[in-house]
């Protein structure tokens, strides 16, 4: 039955840490500070991975002992002359569980060849193509974001066309590679808010502290930092969240007022935006996978897509991934 | 602050040469040199690592060859950029280039000098580079009269041929008979196989030019054996290592003065059923300093004793050390007493010293330079705590349990911390802060606050010294570009040629001068004399 709630309450029992601001993209992590919140049940993703027809992603889960969320918009791009691929919708995998995903998304278009299993390294698809990709996670065409991924490639000035998203994570390599470098795990961290420009790009939640450290570069250099390049390039660099320090302080001990006073709005303007999403009501679809006692949906509200998982018997969310959709 | 002065002026740039310039391409070397290993970064690819340092030492060495030697005798300097200066040096000319105060005769010393400070395995390593010229250290070839010289010059007068012959004797092997040329050196094999009391005139004449000449009188014998053993010839063996290399083949325990590598290849093909636990233990009296330490952890879980004496290791290796196998007592005493020392080599000093420190999650480094970065930081913040009569140090980020130990973790807010380091009575007289250059709390907050401390009349230098590299901007990454000086640091060593930096960007005479005092100071002793003290 589809149902309503809010991303407060799917993020109750957590709070959060201090900012992390460079350019146009902040970061406000989530943090379980007392891990009361920890959901120990679920490994991080560590899936051996490859193709066997184009569309078709074929996964094992290597953890032995227990299940594992591979997260919304995973990918997989190699360096075997292969045709990269990524999965539209998060899969549950039970211990040492292989699962057949046969709606799969190509990601290099005039690639051909089919990737030979392995563990190979993981990314999440561009924040931009997260909710078009969902839309599409029922349907078996595999090219089904090579619109999305010449689109992206065409606004940010990739200088070759076609579905191929290497081309944009060469072209881009350094500026990715220092999205990384620039915002650091926290201790505790289960999960961040982003925000690119002045808006909440997306919301992170993993079920616990490991999971979040697995998932957290994937993320930032590409689902996100793709973003900030995208929003760069519209708005060359404006719209960030760091206030100008414009302080009249003769002393010092007025400048330490005054720098913690800025702080204290940047933290402030950041949180009001993250509650005026997280106060709008999301809805949430029927279960579409089950593991045990736990219920993968998908949902959306007016601005935001994604997915969550439910664990029943714990009436907790271990996970939440969703993107803006404009 | 005090600087000392220089006793002698060495060098002056050519006249029609804009002293801004001077300046720019000194400093861009120098931050090479003494940052980068041609690896990855967190933050840039191998290739692009590389790129930029080729880059860097093309241009320096077009600018002025002489100060290009020299620079690569200065303290902190990476083996890496060693390597590759020498060869660009061997397989160059000097006739014809910007050179301006040393002689063809003293350009040979420093050569040698050099050859000998890296480590055997990367000083043969670049020999065999020399001969075909190696992409992957940016290397062209070099094939010619002057390096085969320095090549047998080298590897004929080490008092450590006999090791090396053992340790290294396939690349020995290749490295001599590069210098010889392949039908010299078969020729050589076979004269050597004789008795020399049999040689010919022409055989002796051979062996003389080719051998005797480049070694001293008195070792020849000895050295004639291990050309032998080297060449695979190993009856008439006399010297203790070549006699236990083959008694081991028979009974392992007969080699213990081996070094632990050729008694574990001698394990694993001779004695499969002996664990290589064995060969640990049987060797413990001969491993090398830096084995020492590699082979803690393993020595301890077999129970086996392999004393380590932390003075013989640099402050950097000591602390990756300790992340891994715990501080001791010992190893904090000698931390102290090497950031005694090199506190002491430097050229400055001050009244009272304020040091902020980046321990946040960045300062960790990549998977192939892992914690070298946050190690490099604690070593200079336990150096600058003896430049200055007085020093306050603060962190940012950082798992402070040990505050000795502080282990990188957490975001890099570094403005609120320099405004704390100075917010204290009385005021340092200078700021150091150590860090990568990554800020996110937010990102820029620090040059903002820098400025606004100029703006408020707070003229306390701020130096940030950055132990990365980032091809990016060949250079070390800024945290305030033209408002702070930013030095690339590796080790604590290197903190003197840094601090020199500024000096050379607005004085390059005096600058440029004082290096060349240091570098001539820490290197050579023939040259020193000969330049300095003449």
């Amino acid at each position: 039955m589809p149902r309503t709630l809010t991303i407060e309450e799917i993020l109750a029992g957590v709070g959060f840490g201090q900012p992390q601001t460079v350019g146009n993209m902040s970061v406000l992590p989530i943090i379980d500070e007392d891990g009361s919140a920890q959901d120990d049940d679920w490994a991080p993703p560590d899936v051996e991975v490859g193709t066997s027809h184009y569309g078709t992603v074929n996964m094992r889960n290597r953890n032995d002992e227990r299940p594992t969320i591979v997260p919304t918009g995973a990918g997989w791009v190699t360096q075997q002359h292969a045709q990269d691929h990524a999965i539209p919708s998060a899969v549950l995998m039970e211990a040492k569980g292989t699962k057949s995903v046969d709606v799969a998304c190509c990601i290099e278009e005039s690639q051909g060849g089919f990737i030979s299993r392995g563990a190979h390294e993981m990314l999440i698809i561009p924040a931009s193509m997260r909710p078009s990709a969902l839309a599409k996670r029922e349907v078996k065409e595999y090219s089904k974001l090579w619109g999305e991924i010449q689109a992206l490639n065409r606004t940010t000035g990739v200088d070759r066309s076609g579905g191929h998203l290497v081309y944009f994570l060469k072209h881009f390599q350094k500026q990715l590679d220092e999205f990384v470098a620039e915002f650091e795990l926290v201790p505790k961290q289960v999960g961040a808010i982003v925000f690119v420009g002045r808006r909440v790009a997306g919301i992170e939640r993993a079920p616990n502290y490991a999971y979040w450290e697995k998932i957290w570069i994937p993320l930032i250099r590409v689902c996100y930092g793709s973003l900030a390049i995208m929003h760069a390039k519209k708005w060359e660099g404006k719209y960030g969240h760091r206030l100008p320090l414009e302080s009249q302080s003769k002393t010092l001990d007025e400048l330490v007022a005054a720098l913690n006073d800025l702080r204290a709005r940047e933290v402030n303007m950041l949180r009001d935006r993250f509650e005026e999403e997280s106060k709008r009501q999301i809805k949430c679809a029927n279960a579409e996978q089950r593991l045990s006692t736990a219920e993968l949906q998908t949902f959306a509200s007016e601005k935001l897509c994604g997915q969550l998982v439910v664990d029943g018997s714990k009436a907790t969310y271990p996970y939440v991934s969703c993107s803006c959709t404009s | 602050m005090e600087i000392a002065m220089v006793p002698k002026e060495l060098w002056k740039p050519p006249n029609e040469l804009d002293v801004q310039k001077v300046g720019n391409v000194i400093c861009s070397f120098l931050d090479t040199v003494s940052t980068s290993y041609g690896r990855a970064t967190h933050y840039n690819t191998k290739e692009e690592q590389q790129k930029a340092e080729i880059e860097s030492h093309n241009t320096m060495l077009g600018f002025d060859r002489d100060l290009y030697i020299v620079f690569l005798t200065l303290p902190g300097i990476t083996d890496r950029s060693v390597q590759m200066g020498m060869k660009n040096l061997l397989s160059s000319q000097r006739n014809g280039v910007p050179t301006s105060f040393l002689s063809s005769g003293q350009e040979r010393t420093v050569l040698y000098y050099l050859i000998k400070s890296i480590p055997p395995p990367r000083m043969l390593k670049m020999v065999e580079g020399l001969r075909v010229g190696s992409e992957q250290l940016g290397l062209k070839k070099a094939n010619n009269a002057r390096t085969r010289k320095l090549i047998l010059r080298t590897l004929l007068s080490t008092g450590r041929l006999e090791l090396w012959s053992v340790k290294y004797r396939k690349k020995m092997k290749a490295a001599l008979t590069h210098a010889w040329g392949q039908r010299k050196a078969s020729i050589i094999r076979e004269i050597l196989k004789r008795d020399e009391r049999l040689w010919n005139p022409k055989e002796q004449s051979i062996i003389q030019k080719s051998v005797n000449k480049f070694c001293v009188s008195s070792r020849v014998k000895p050295i004639y054996e291990c050309i032998r053993f080297i060449f695979g010839v190993r009856d008439r063996v006399t010297l203790t290592l070549f006699r236990e290399f083959e008694r081991a083949k028979v009974d392992l325990h007969e080699g213990k003065h081996l070094p632990r590598e050729v008694l574990e290849g001698i394990r694993s093909t001779y004695h499969k059923d002996i664990p290589k636990d064995k060969v640990l233990e049987a060797v413990k009296s001969s491993l090398t300093t830096q084995q020492k330490m590699a082979v803690q952890k393993q020595a301890k879980a077999a129970g086996i004793d392999i004393a380590m004496d932390p003075r013989n290791y640099d402050p950097i290796k000591l602390y990756i050390y300790a992340f891994e196998c715990g501080l001791t007592d010992e190893i904090t005493k000698a931390l102290d007493e090497k950031a005694r020392k090199a506190a002491s080599a430097l050229p400055v000093h001050y009244k009272k010293v304020g040091v902020v420190v980046d321990v946040s999650k960045s300062m960790e480094g990549d998977g192939t330079q892992k914690l070298r970065p946050v190690a490099t930081a604690l070593a200079m913040r336990d150096m600058l705590q003896y430049v200055g009569e007085e020093c306050q140090t603060v962190y940012c980020g950082g798992d402070m349990t040990d505050e000795r130990l502080a282990k990188p973790q957490g975001a890099t807010g570094l403005a609120e911390k320099l405004v704390q380091v100075l917010n204290v009575s009385p005021m340092p007289d200078v700021v150091f802060v150590i860090s990568d250059g990554y800020e996110n709390a937010p990102a820029g907050r620090f040059a903002e606050v820098v400025k606004h401390l100029n703006e408020m009349g707070i003229k306390v230098p701020i130096f940030h010294m950055n132990p990365v590299f980032a091809a990016e901007t060949g250079k070390a990454r800024e945290l305030a570009p033209e408002l702070v000086s930013t030095m690339p640091i590796q080790q604590p060593a290197a903190m003197g040629p840094a601090m020199l930096r500024e000096l050379v960007q607005h004085d390059p005479i005096k600058g440029v001068n004082m290096l060349l005092h240091i570098a001539l100071k820490a290197g050579s002793n023939e040259l020193r004399k000969e330049l300095i003290h003449a």
